[in-house]
């Protein structure tokens, strides 16, 4: 799955943190109702964002350096 | 707990704290020809695992484990997934760091606020969104060094006056940022960090045991107060407020300069990775170790007259240990001076930067640093003089400081995605929009009875997009820098 992808899944956990809990959890007064829902939005983010930054390498970045070079180019002419 | 229990800790804290802000000197910060970015970013040569430690610390203050622990006492689960959204919004990091980072590298810009007055080809875009920067973050920094100030006291049962706490706040603050820069700020904010997260799980996973354990916990919740496991619970969360506090937090990373000055840091985008990823981790766990103190403290100590009495009674308690009790008391000052040090280093090198340097035409990179590190006193001298005069206004502009900053996030997002953003609408959205937020915190006023933490951002998002269709945008410098950030491509 592309970063892309992973960035749009975000915007789906930070929507259903609204959602889920006032919507349909509202009547779930137990741990395993909200505070767990929560729980697992949060480890989910991470997992996103493990997924979002794995191409970030420890060489300057690609794309960046090649939009700069391109930039140089486009200067010169 | 006795007094020279508490000031032996403070002492050592002390100690420890200093030997690490004056190890981490180095070249780059303290060498003969140490530059603004070498002073303020660390020549943007910053490790991850450092970062990540520092990010934390500076993010989380002593809200944490006094509000937040507060907010869930009062309110229940709600407090909760408030910080889960704010948590969720750190995801702007792994979307916009690498552009702050390249932009950053390719242009030298050492604050944010730099960055936009770049790329709107106007000056007075730095100088605004510095000055609404420190608008809201001398008060909010204020509030966190009268924090200290009331939990030194509180602690010492009055043996420690509120004045002598705010002192040593402030002077831990100076210390930690003027001695190596950014790199002493990161140092010894890794130290809190490690200290802050060790604590208070320590002593959550104490309470926890000594109240029967975590089914017990929930078990007593469920039957005793039902409410405080569900949304809207006991009446504190409801919908729209959940709204209000929650929209500006979720952009926290980008409308806060002190951390989004950080993603210029970062050695490269591998170390920036480490940083975010660390912090998660960090964050979600210190999120939920709060979040447990609060509903510890509901459960042992159900009539409480102020829930912000809830961390204080808790450490108080027999179910800590007095030894541990003044070692999260160590670790909530180092939570409040880890954020206070950050936010005074980042002002100062936006008020020498921004603002200095561009009254100043031609000021040298020696002469900015120069006087960032004068105006460094200044800012807490500042602080300490609001945290001691104990000022409504002050009080209300803190309040608003993360609805106030998020009008400048309009700006920060157009910059890298709409070239037809121009200096006149960044302008428009960051001063009126941050009029428009102090006038409803001051009066009170709820239009259409929603808070102004929703109001802020589609006043600003508003005007930003209207005041820019209606001028004319510089177009190269938006081509340059978009291309630069990836946004844009080459004709």
């Amino acid at each position: 799955m592309s970063a892309r992808r992973w960035i749009w899944g975000v915007w789906i956990l930070v929507l259903s943190c609204y959602v889920v809990p006032y919507a349909l959890l509202g009547q779930v007064q137990a741990w395993y109702g909200a505070f767990l829902f929560w729980c697992v939005i949060g480890v989910l983010v991470i997992v996103a964002n493990i997924m979002i930054t794995r191409t970030f390498s420890s060489d300057d970045a690609p794309e960046a350096s090649t939009r700069d070079d391109e930039l140089h180019d486009h200067r010169e002419q | 707990m006795t007094i020279e229990l508490i000031w032996g800790a403070v002492i050592i804290y002390l100690i420890v704290g200093l030997g690490v802000a004056v190890l981490s000197r180095g070249k780059t910060t303290n060498g003969a020809g140490v530059d603004m970015s070498g002073y303020f970013l660390g020549n943007r040569q910053m490790n991850g695992f450092v970062s990540a430690l520092s990010y934390s610390a500076t993010t989380y203050s002593a809200f944490m484990m006094v509000g937040l622990a507060g907010l869930t006492y009062a309110g229940g689960v709600g407090a909760f997934g408030f910080e889960i959204v704010y948590f969720a919004g750190v995801s702007l990091v792994a979307i916009f760091g690498p552009k702050f980072w390249a932009v950053g590298k390719r242009f030298g810009f050492v604050t944010p606020s730099e960055m936009l007055g770049h790329r709107y080809a106007d000056n007075k875009v730095a100088v605004v969104t510095a000055a609404a920067s420190c608008l809201f973050l001398i008060p909010y920094a204020a509030v966190q060094l009268a924090g200290v100030g009331y939990l030194l006291a509180g602690m010492s049962g009055g043996a420690i006056s509120f004045t002598t706490g705010v002192v040593v706040a402030t002077l831990l603050a100076i210390l930690f940022s003027y001695i190596a820069g950014i790199r002493s700020v990161m140092w010894t904010d890794s130290l809190q960090a490690l200290f802050m997260i060790i604590a208070s799980t320590l002593v959550a996973l104490l309470v926890v045991h000594s109240l029967g354990g975590f089914a017990a916990l929930f078990d007593t919740l469920a039957t005793q107060h039902p409410a405080s496991l569900s949304v809207p619970g006991p009446g504190l969360f409801s919908f729209t407020t959940f709204l209000g506090l929650t929209i500006p937090w979720f952009f926290f990373s980008l409308s806060n300069p002190q951390v989004s000055q950080r993603l210029f840091m970062p050695a490269s985008l591998k170390a920036m990775r480490q940083m975010l990823i660390g912090f998660l981790i960090f964050g979600f766990i210190y999120t939920v170790v709060s979040v447990l103190w609060g509903f510890s403290a509901l459960v042992a100590f159900p009539d409480l007259a102020k829930s912000d009495l809830a961390t204080p009674t808790l450490l108080a308690s027999e179910h800590v240990p007095p030894v541990l009790g003044v070692i999260v008391m160590v670790g909530i000052l180092a939570a409040a001076v880890s954020t206070i040090d950050s936010i005074m280093l980042t002002l100062s090198s936006m008020l020498s930067r921004d603002v200095y340097a561009n009254v100043a035409t031609g000021a040298s990179e020696a002469k900015q640093l120069k006087v960032g590190k004068w105006v460094l006193p200044i800012i807490a001298i500042l602080a300490f003089l609001f945290a001691e005069l104990q000022l409504s206004l002050i009080a209300v502009l803190s309040v608003a400081a993360s609805t106030g900053l998020v009008v400048i996030v309009p700006a920060i997002i157009g910059a890298f995605y709409w070239k037809r953003g121009t200096a006149a609408g960044a302008l428009t959205s960051i001063v009126v929009g941050g009029l428009v937020v102090i006038a409803l915190y001051l009066s009170g006023v709820k239009p259409l009875g929603l808070p102004a933490g929703i109001w802020a951002l589609p006043v600003s998002v508003v005007l930003f997009v209207a005041v820019s269709l209606m001028t004319r945008p510089n177009r190269e410098s938006a081509r340059e820098f978009m291309l630069t950030a990836g946004t844009a491509q080459t004709d």
